[in-house]
């Protein structure tokens, strides 16, 4: 055996031995989690009867008449795409001179309490912390939203459609 | 392993990976050719029971002659009863195609559910069927777009009807297999166009983009937290957000157009303008704004005939026009022109024997309960000359209203795919 040969055998047991070293550590690794807050289980499809009076008295505080009932439900069966009609209808709601909105400033002086109210409202709920905690950032980050838009949000969201 | 061992089982693995068919989701070895016919095919439902005796055998006179071509002319007792149209300008259907006058409703009850559904889904329905959900079968929206290899998203597959309950059920089956996912936009234009329409979609909160982007931002984050009970994805129709956009502001733009008053005489027909012609000229909004690729669309004041026997003669005149302005509008649509078959058949028909109810004009009107009359019906096959037999009349007893959906499937070219699925054979007669 020469120096050489003396010298690369010396190098390949370093290297084994850190190797070993190495492995006989205990590892680490972050694999990406999708973390959400899970909602509590609501079984029932509102009816498109139920989803219409509902959306109007949410937006409005009262009960929807009932020839108003008849014509959004023919609307609403007419249309064979449920998301779009939905999201139509309240639109239309939205602009009616009887819809009774949160102002801006009052969101803003204090959105702890316009989230609550409005999970209560919509998702018959309290909002878990995580859902509190992001909405809160969100109003707190970004001066343009507005209780409007909130309310489609929550309104056009699949919670809203099943109790 | 030698050289030559490992070059031979080389070459064996390379050659059966190149010949070893690829297994689609849909069971099917290779992808399908997408041969097709023609690119777009329209189905109107001339519905509403439709006597061959007053439609191809003129027992009233010529109720259709847009249609059949000839002297309009209606018989003396119930002239008095027709409403004024236009006459006939330039060649009638016919001309245009291969018309069955013996077609028929072979089996099932002559109901217009029933009778509808075995349009749609190329069954008959002998076992009887619930008016309070889907279809068992898959319909023919669901064949297509499951089964045709290319473009097929709900925006290219459309359901029009005149009444909504329970015919908003017919746009997708209930069946394990296809359902929701693979269904057709569905609607009831004469809804949207109505007070009601105008009342609950004409004044909406319209979003600029960065509020939309606000609403989809905050929406998501609900939906998310909610995903792990959302099923509602297989039980509705979703078309892309795209084609959501491109299909609101269609809606809206009509209920604008009939807030604006355009659809109160679309056709300057005055009083004439009924149910039917109002569905059809919606239909035409849609195609000239959608240009679909399977449309199926129905008329049904022919159903008047139940208690009017006058006023259903007067409405078959109305729908023989309503279906020649159809095609004169298809023809005219670029995308669809030249490109496009248009099959036009009834549900069903009427009985031989009337009821009791008489008109102002003395006759009788008639009810359809499965009698032999009540099974004959005529249909028409139009499209362009090197497809389709120009001119063509069968007058001996062909066809059923089962071919209607393998013949759709020939011209869309995903025939293969429903072979051994349904009964019912393509309409030959009619193709070069």
């Amino acid at each position: 055996m020469n120096r050489i040969e003396k010298i690369g055998i010396l190098i390949s047991g370093i290297a084994l031995l850190f190797i070993l070293y190495a492995y006989s550590q205990p590892h680490y690794i972050v694999s990406d989690t999708r973390i959400r807050t899970t909602a509590p289980p609501k079984s029932h499809v509102k009816s498109t009867n139920q989803f219409i009076a509902i959306a109007y008295t949410d937006l409005t505080g009262q009960a929807l008449p009932t020839n108003e009932i008849r014509y959004l439900k023919n609307i609403y069966e007419s249309i064979g795409d449920v998301k779009l009609v939905e999201e139509m209808i309240i639109k239309n709601l939205l602009k009616r001179g009887d819809v009774k909105l949160p102002l801006k400033q009052d969101m803003q002086t204090e959105p702890e309490t316009f989230i609550q109210q409005s999970y209560q409202k919509f998702f018959n709920r309290t909002p878990s912390a995580h859902e509190q905690w992001f909405l809160l950032e969100k109003i707190r980050q970004d001066t343009s939203l507005t209780p409007e838009i909130l309310y489609m949000a929550f309104m056009t969201s699949n919670e809203y459609r099943r109790f | 392993m030698n050289r030559r061992t490992f070059l031979k089982q080389a070459g064996l693995l390379a050659t059966s990976t190149l010949a070893s068919p690829y297994i689609l989701p849909s069971g099917r070895l290779f992808a399908a050719t997408g041969n097709r016919i023609a690119n777009h095919v329209v189905l109107c439902l001339f519905a509403g029971g439709v006597r061959n005796l007053e439609s191809m055998h003129q027992k009233e006179g010529n109720l259709m002659p847009y249609t059949l071509g000839g002297t309009p002319k209606v018989n003396s007792p119930i002239q008095a009863g027709m409403s004024p149209l236009p006459m006939p300008q330039g060649a009638p259907l016919r001309k245009s195609g291969t018309l069955y006058k013996e077609f028929r409703f072979a089996q099932g009850p002559t109901a217009h559910i029933s009778a509808h559904l075995t349009a749609i889904t190329g069954q008959y329905n002998l076992g009887g069927i619930s008016t309070k959900q889907r279809p068992p079968f898959p319909t023919v929206f669901e064949y297509y777009r499951k089964h045709f290899f290319g473009e097929k998203h709900a925006l290219n597959a459309w359901w029009v009807t005149d009444r909504a309950d329970p015919y908003f059920y017919f746009n997708f089956s209930q069946h394990t297999s296809y359902g929701a996912k693979y269904g057709a936009n569905f609607i009831q234009p004469l809804s949207v166009l109505s007070r009601s329409g105008s009342g609950a979609l004409g004044n909406p909160r319209t979003f600029c983009q960065q509020e939309v982007d606000q609403i989809k931002q905050l929406r998501d984050f609900f939906d998310q937290n909610f995903e792990h009970q959302e099923a509602t994805s297989t039980h509705t129709l979703q078309n892309l957000p795209k084609d959501t956009f491109a299909i609101e502001n269609f809606i809206n733009q009509c209920v604008n157009d009939a807030v604006d008053g355009k659809y109160d005489d679309p056709w300057g027909l005055g009083q004439s303008m009924n149910n039917d012609m109002y569905n059809i000229c919606f239909t035409e909004a849609l195609i000239r704004n959608f240009q679909p690729e399977l449309l199926v669309v129905n008329m049904f004041e022919i159903d008047r005939g139940h208690t009017d026997f006058t006023l259903y003669c007067d409405n078959i005149r109305k729908a023989d026009y309503a279906l020649a302005h159809l095609w004169r509008t298809i023809q005219s649509t670029p995308g669809m022109a030249n490109d496009t078959i248009l099959i036009a058949a009834p549900e069903h028909g009427r009985n031989l024997k009337p009821n009791t109810l008489v008109d102002a004009y003395g006759r009788y009107a008639l009810d359809h309960t499965s009698d032999p009359t009540s099974r004959e019906i005529f249909a028409l096959v139009l499209g362009p000359a090197d497809k389709i037999n120009q001119d063509k009349v069968v007058t001996e007893v062909t066809g059923e209203s089962v071919d209607i959906v393998p013949t759709i499937a020939r011209i869309l070219g995903f025939s293969d795919e429903i072979w051994g699925k349904i009964g019912g054979k393509t309409l030959e007669e009619a193709f070069v």
